[in-house]
């Protein structure tokens, strides 16, 4: 798994090593399945690799193949194991029957659900049930996901989150918790009843209490949800680790580097989420952004700025109707980047760019950018994407400080023909907004955008408004409490 | 005579006294007994206390008397509730206590101090009952009201001494019951010291006692042979309670402290691991070593029957006389000494606790904060501690533990009623009983004490295993000799003059005290006493952090030379010549004789890796130390990483440290300090790496004022403020050693230039319509100054080198600028490998970037268009390295042009406002500094906000010492904060402030000022 240094930059920028101490075993394989297909190792290692990662899992049928893959033949040793993979299923599964059955007895669990019971209290009062067996029903949800099962497991998790919550409709919810989810909590509200009608159980997230049993319970749930791919379901599976890992915080159940080991934690599994299916990449800006999770980036894993760069590149312009607003997040990219040591084509490319201004250095390194990100895991289908936004980023940076671009020039930085540069420009010019430019034989022409008096008059008058609502509001507290202090006086005064 | 009943009365006193210190109030039936204890106790001589009147009595023997009188009648008068007539009796008292105000100095008496504080819990306590208070007469009620006042003042001045007695009451009514029976010792003449001695034995707290325990045959020969020949006349009891009292006495003294505990640790018996059978020859050679060591001081002891026990008993008496009145501590330091030598053969096991008292001894001699210990007696005492550590390598270890009395006693029959006497407190008369039968249970003969001690001695030792042999009880804890040791270090570097050899010769010590201290760390650690080796640890630390590799390793060798061959310049001329030692056959018709070993040298075996090792122990440390060490050993951390240019190291771990909030609340001001000289390191780390905002934030707040101060290095005389003596005594105090001083020339410098090169261009900035902002107040005020002067003369000073490179950069002339800058003298300061250079060709970099930002600040106006390649021809620079800097200025808005990419021209945009517009925006400024003024004054009243903050121009006491981790500006932003767009203006206040800190620094900005104020105050009360 250890990238072995080529003279190839893919390999040289491979993030997989740096990756993967944060990561589960099982979220590890689709990341050496890709690197097998797609990057110049040699494919002997990574199996050697992905053979070691399965010793401990219980994927025996998997680790079999591999090992005939690899060595030729499954040694005895595994098939041992296997029986006493189905074994310890048995047993597990003995020790939790009854559950296991109410589980899918939709009736049953309907009618228990109505009369409030689908809970922990409620099951250990049936007669057929205990607590240990609800034990027994979480260990066998791991058991499976050990197995590779995924869907079962998560399925099993589901029931077992559900038991501890409490539906909204029932009772108050922990409003810490709700506050923070409570936007999430709605869309996911309905999603859920749409998506699983039959479960008419939507509030599994509605965890009266988190402590650190429950905490592992949601990793696992996130897990499942990554490996099943479920892409929604695994965002509020990711949101609610996040929550009850800041709630676990406060409480300070977890202490301080605990907690940034977790958020480490958090950021790579978020990787999964967020670069798959829509919409990801803001909320993993977002969440990069946070002051705390930035922190763990630049203490922790500095590798990361590759997919934050990047995911900002990539949703700049989607998130920001205004480029001043865009500018600031850039501005702020550029001071994580400065925090840390880190380098990376893509880091080096908005260095060179807002940084540097060196456009000439940005296009080389866009161009390493290129390769790398379609070695990466996470990056590769963004790749065209990125590309094309990178090339629009630079072009506006570049039309920014200039007056008049040479259309030969232009291609050469877009690294395009110059027909096609024209034609680019020509769009460009057509779709944007706020870019006042025409091209005039063979260059392009910005008009100025000098800020007009009018509009430095406004700008410094803008914030007056606010300041002095702020000042009469401290003037009125002042004066109040002013009063309040003569009449405590006065009343001091009277009673003596 | 009066004997019986003295000794009868006083027995009696034993119980009832003991009881009513159990019961820790304070019981009436003792009081005459208590006055009598004073009495016997404070005139150690008992005997006189018959006869008063004939006796000549010094002065302090007077005061202390009357003293006894005034607690005797105030002990009356409490009983009887009478509180006028106590608070009569009690303005007496002080009245006395401030005439004899000299003695007290030395020490308040313990019963005094008790009377002190029975009195004011006695106040307090009737105070308390409301309803009886109301019944008093007016008299006795304002009395009483009035003690409590003038209580309240007096004690104030005694509080050390009265706290220490709370703490730990027992001891002194223990001492009390010893007093009595001590007293009855000196009445009943015949079985006088043996009653002394059994009594004694009940405390467990005075080694002196069990010295005389051990030798309370009164009539013993020795005792009146040599010990009364020369020493103190006084009886082995009476020194006990003196000694007691010195213990008293001691606390006031804030060095002696240490020293009451070496005294009053105690240990039982010393146990020599192997008795050796006194061959004759070993006789003659003891006696021949006791002669020569003891040429100076009489014979302490006679060297023939010398015994372990004898040797012990010797030390134990002698240490009982430290610090007594008429005793020389040189006097008693070098007869240890002797004894010291003696126990040599013996073995470590008598030899080591007789070395530890020889330390405190020998710490013994500095009677004050001011005095430090001389060189020699400095080495030797490292070098006692360096056998110590000897003996501990062998695998011996040091145990502060008492063997618990009992144990001792049981062993021996003839010992148990003694013990008995004592503990039950039967009286003076059981003890006497006891003591009669001083026969050797064994071959029933009768024996002498010390032939007695001897035996036990060696029953005891009879019944340890190999393992207890191993452990030698010693008093005293090496722990704090060895921290007291590397403060008489230090405390003698800051009194030597830096200019003289001998500071140079002193430095050298600096190895050995880090490696003795290594040598104990790595003993406790293994003792499993991280605490204790966490303190050297942190010791070691911090004589090791300031040194540059280079240095350090330089340092090691000279030190590791002069051991080996001595002083360079006591070495023979002819050997520095050679090279090598010559290997074939010496012909001395060539070769001078001298030089034929070659040159001495000393090879460096294998380069120490100091990063390393600091960080060993300073993890050590992070690990098993207190907060502050924890706290010192970061900023040591931090500072070595600082000077060896690892910045990024040092800046992550002063921010994961969160350093800069906690150095406000350390209180602790020599850790201030520290923390300032590691902020300027950083920020000189800073400005190497060419760093340049980061070398400002770091340095702008500690150079701004008083620099000497905040580093201590060096006093400065304020204009406005006059310090208090002991301000100044406080200050030479904390003063750094001159080899750890940072220089302050280079300090500047590089303040200033940093300073320089962020304020220059803002100022050409300021020129051209947009609202300045002071970057450097400093580095303006000498600008203005500098501008200022009639004539400018050639620049001298480091400063005036700066500024007038500042001018030139200011007019465009970008060479003569960095010329001036980059061949500064102090850059050959700087360690490491062709520094200075580098710097020069770093800051000529700089300098050449800024003075074109400066250039297009300034001339811009002047333009309608400049060409890329006259700019990069005027400055030397790439094309590449210009247009970057130029697209920057666009795009920050700092410079309002555009590029024209064909013709590679920058064209400039003007646009001239018309006589409207101008208005127009003038108004709107206006509004502004309306607005700002608005807030200002609400600032003022609210005081919320970091305004008022300039109480540093009026420099006011001692409130600077705190870190000032650079908030200056985070003050003003924080004032200001929360307008819009805050956030473009450049990062962070205060040093750095990453993630986390910035955002804070801008939310709490506002509260910080009166944070600030709060510090103020609170240093104003200390």
């Amino acid at each position: 798994m250890t990238a072995h240094s080529t003279e190839s930059t893919a390999e040289q920028w491979d993030l997989t090593a740096q990756v993967s101490p944060y990561l589960d075993r099982h979220l590890i394989f689709p990341l050496l399945e890709y690197i097998i297909e797609n990057l110049d190792y040699s494919k002997d290692d990574v199996a050697a690799a992905r053979l070691e990662l399965l010793r401990p899992t219980h994927m025996v049928d998997y680790a079999a193949e591999c090992h005939k893959a690899l060595h030729g033949d499954a040694p005895a040793e595994m098939k041992q194991q296997k029986e006493q993979v189905y074994q310890q299923l048995e047993t597990l599964k003995n020790g939790c029957e009854p559950l296991l059955k109410l589980c899918q007895d939709e009736n049953g669990k309907k009618k228990l659900v109505e009369s409030g019971k689908w809970n922990v209290a409620g099951l250990t009062q049936l007669p057929e049930t205990t607590s240990e067996m609800i034990q027994t029903y979480l260990a066998l949800a791991r058991f499976h996901f050990d197995c590779g099962d995924y869907k079962s497991s998560r399925d099993m998790l589901t029931h077992y989150i559900s038991w501890h919550a409490s539906p909204p409709a029932t009772s108050a919810e922990d409003e810490e918790e709700d506050l923070v989810l409570a936007g999430v909590q709605q869309s996911k509200h309905q999603q859920q009843a749409q998506n699983n009608p039959d479960l008419g159980n939507p509030s599994m997230y509605y965890l009266k209490k988190v402590d650190k049993d429950m905490l592992q319970v949601l990793w696992g749930k996130l897990a499942c949800e990554i490996l099943v791919e479920d892409w929604t379901a695994a965002r509020t599976a990711l949101d609610a680790v996040k929550t009850a890992m800041e709630t676990l915080t406060q409480m300070n159940q977890i202490s301080a580097l605990e907690a940034l080991q977790q958020r480490t934690w958090l950021l790579h599994w978020s990787l999964f989420v967020y670069w798959n299916g829509p919409g990801g990449l803001e909320q993993l800006v977002d969440l990069c952004m946070t002051e705390k999770y930035k922190q763990a980036i630049t203490t922790n894993a500095p590798h990361l700025l590759r997919y934050l760069t990047a995911a900002v590149l990539l949703c700049k312009r989607r998130v920001t109707s205004k480029t001043v607003e865009a500018r600031r997040l850039m501005k702020q990219l550029v001071y994580v980047l400065q925090d840390c040591e880190y380098t990376d084509p893509i880091v080096e490319f908005v260095n060179c760019l807002c940084v540097k201004y060196d456009f000439d250095a940005a296009q080389v390194k866009l161009q390493e950018c290129e390769k790398v990100l379609r070695a990466d895991f996470f990056l590769c289908q963004q790749t065209a994407v990125f590309m094309e936004e990178a090339r629009i980023f630079v072009f506006e940076n570049y039309c920014r400080i200039h007056h008049k671009i040479d259309l030969q020039a232009l291609g050469d930085k877009l690294a395009m023909a110059p027909a096609e540069a024209e034609r680019w420009m020509v769009d460009l010019i057509r779709n944007a907004t706020d870019m006042d430019a025409c091209l005039q034989d063979d260059c392009v022409v910005m008009n100025s955008s000098r800020q007009s008096i009018y509009e430095q008059v406004m700008e410094r008058t803008k914030d007056l408004n606010v300041r002095s609502a702020t000042l009469s509001q401290s003037l009125n507290t002042l004066w109040n409490e002013a009063r309040k202090e003569k009449l405590k006086r006065e009343k001091a005064v009277m009673e003596d | 005579m009066a004997s019986k009943f003295w000794a009868a009365d006083g027995s009696s006193d034993s119980e009832s006294d003991a009881s009513s210190g159990s019961s820790s109030g304070y019981s009436s039936d003792g009081q005459r007994g208590n006055n009598d204890n004073r009495l016997a106790y404070v005139f150690s001589d008992s005997d006189s206390s018959d006869d008063e009147g004939r006796v000549v009595k010094s002065g302090k023997e007077r005061a202390l008397e009357s003293f006894q009188t005034h607690g005797k009648n105030l002990r009356k008068h409490m009983k009887d509730s009478d509180y006028w007539e106590i608070q009569q009796e009690f303005d007496l008292l002080m009245k006395t206590m401030i005439k004899a105000k000299q003695y007290l100095a030395e020490g308040v008496p313990r019963p005094l101090v008790k009377i002190l504080v029975d009195l004011e819990d006695y106040v307090t306590e009737k105070l308390k009952d409301k309803a009886a208070f109301k019944k008093l007469s007016a008299r006795q009620g304002r009395a009483l009201n009035r003690m409590k006042l003038t209580l309240k003042k007096h004690n104030k001045a005694y509080e050390v001494v009265i706290q220490a007695y709370r703490q730990n009451p027992m001891v002194s009514d223990d001492e009390e019951a010893d007093d009595d029976s001590s007293k009855s010792s000196g009445s009943s003449s015949s079985s006088s010291s043996s009653s002394s001695s059994s009594s004694s034995s009940s405390s467990s707290d005075s080694s002196a006692k069990k010295g005389s325990d051990k030798d309370s045959d009164s009539d013993s020969d020795d005792e009146s042979d040599d010990s009364d020949v020369d020493w103190d006349a006084d009886s082995s009891s009476s020194s006990s309670s003196d000694d007691e009292a010195e213990g008293g006495l001691s606390q006031l003294k804030g060095r002696a402290l240490w020293l009451k505990k070496t005294v009053s640790t105690k240990k039982k018996e010393n146990k020599v691991k192997s008795d050796k059978p006194k061959a004759s020859q070993d006789l003659k050679k003891a006696a021949r070593l006791a002669a020569e060591a003891l040429t100076a001081t009489k014979s302490v002891i006679p060297a023939e029957g010398l015994t372990p026990s004898i040797l012990d008993r010797k030390v134990k008496e002698l240490a009982a006389q430290r610090g007594r009145r008429g005793k020389d501590n040189r006097q008693l330091l070098r007869e240890l000494e002797a004894l010291s030598r003696l126990s040599l053969k013996f073995g470590p096991r008598v030899e080591v606790p007789i070395l530890m008292y020889v330390i405190s001894a020998q710490f013994g001699l500095q009677r004050t904060m001011e005095d430090f210990m001389d060189t020699l007696t400095w080495k030797a005492c490292a070098g006692y501690l360096q056998r110590i550590a000897d003996v501990v390598d062998e695998g011996y270890t040091l145990s502060n533990e008492a063997v618990d009395e009992s144990d001792l006693f049981l062993s021996s029959g003839g010992h148990t009623k003694m013990k008995a006497a004592a503990n039950a407190a039967d009286g003076a008369m059981a003890a006497v009983a006891a003591d009669e039968k001083l026969v050797n249970p064994h071959t029933g003969e009768s024996e002498t004490q010390d032939e007695r001690a001897e035996r036990l001695r060696l029953e005891k030792e009879k019944a340890m295993t190999a393992e207890e042999k191993k452990v030698i009880p010693v008093v005293g804890s090496l722990a704090l000799h060895l921290s007291r040791l590397e403060e008489e270090y230090t405390k003698s570097l800051q009194r030597t003059s830096h200019h003289s050899q001998e500071y140079i010769a002193r430095l050298r010590d600096e190895s050995k005290l880090v490696e003795l201290l290594a040598r104990f760390q790595s003993y406790f650690e293994q003792q499993n006493m991280p605490s204790e080796a966490a303190a050297l640890a942190q010791l070691r630390v911090e004589h090791l952090y300031y040194r540059h590799d280079s240095i350090a390793r330089e340092v090691d060798k000279a030190a590791l030379f002069n051991e080996r061959f001595g002083d360079v310049a006591m070495l023979h001329p002819s050997c520095h010549v050679v090279e090598e030692a010559f290997t074939g056959p010496h012909d001395f018709s060539k070769i001078h004789p001298g030089a034929v070993q070659g040159k001495p040298s000393i090879q460096s075996e294998s380069e120490t890796d100091f990063a390393g090792l600091i960080s060993d122990l300073c993890k050590y440390v992070y690990k098993h130390g207190t907060d502050q060490a924890k706290m010192r050993a970061v900023i040591c951390h931090v500072y070595h990483h600082a000077i060896h240019d690892r910045f990024l190291d040092a800046r992550d771990l002063l921010l994961m440290s969160h350093l800069q909030d906690k150095i406000h609340d350390c209180g602790d001001t020599s850790t201030m300090i520290m923390f300032n000289r590691m902020m300027v390191n950083i920020g000189m780390c800073a400005f190497r790496l060419g760093r340049i905002y980061d070398a400002h934030q770091c340095l702008a707040d500690i150079c701004s004022v008083r620099v000497r101060e905040l580093l201590a290095q060096g006093v400065t005389m304020g204009r406005f403020n006059e310090k208090s003596a002991e301000q100044e005594k406080a200050e030479k105090r904390r003063q750094v050693p001159y080899h750890q001083h940072i220089n302050l020339d280079l300090l500047e410098a590089c303040h200033l230039i940093s300073a320089m090169l962020l304020e220059v261009p803002n100022m050409a900035g300021e020129a051209s319509n947009r609202r300045g902002r002071v970057i450097s107040r400093t580095f303006r005020k000498y600008h203005d100054q500098y501008n200022h002067q009639v004539f400018t003369g050639p620049p001298e000073q480091t400063r005036d080198f700066v500024m007038c490179a500042a001018k030139h950069l200011m007019k465009g002339e970008w060479q003569t600028c960095a010329e001036l800058v980059s061949n500064l003298d102090v850059w050959q300061l700087v360690p490491g490998e062709d520094a200075a250079k580098k710097i020069g060709k770093m800051l000529t970099e700089k300098v050449k970037l800024e003075g074109l930002r400066t250039y297009l600040f300034a001339f811009s106006t002047q333009y309608d268009s400049m060409s890329l390649a006259q700019l990069c021809a005027m400055f030397e620079m790439t094309k590449n390295e210009v247009h970057s800097v130029v697209s920057k200025m666009m795009i920050n808005r700092e410079l309002y042009a555009s590029w024209d990419q064909p013709t590679e021209t920058i064209v400039l945009q003007r646009v001239e406002p018309t006589a409207l517009q101008v208005m127009a925006l003038q108004f709107a400024e206006k509004a502004g500094v309306l607005m700002e003024t608005n807030e200002r004054l609400l600032d003022a009243q609210t005081g919320g906000h970091g305004f008022k903050d300039d109480h540093w121009k009026n420099g006011d006491g001692d409130d600077r010492w705190q870190g000032r981790g650079g908030n200056q500006r985070g003050h003003q932003r924080g004032g200001r904060g929360g307008r819009g767009g805050g956030n473009q203006r450049g990062r962070g206040g205060g040093g750095f402030q990453r993630g986390k800190d910035r955002n804070q620094g801008r939310r709490t900005g506002g509260g910080r000022g009166g944070g600030r104020g709060g510090d103020k105050n609170r240093d104003r009360r200390n």
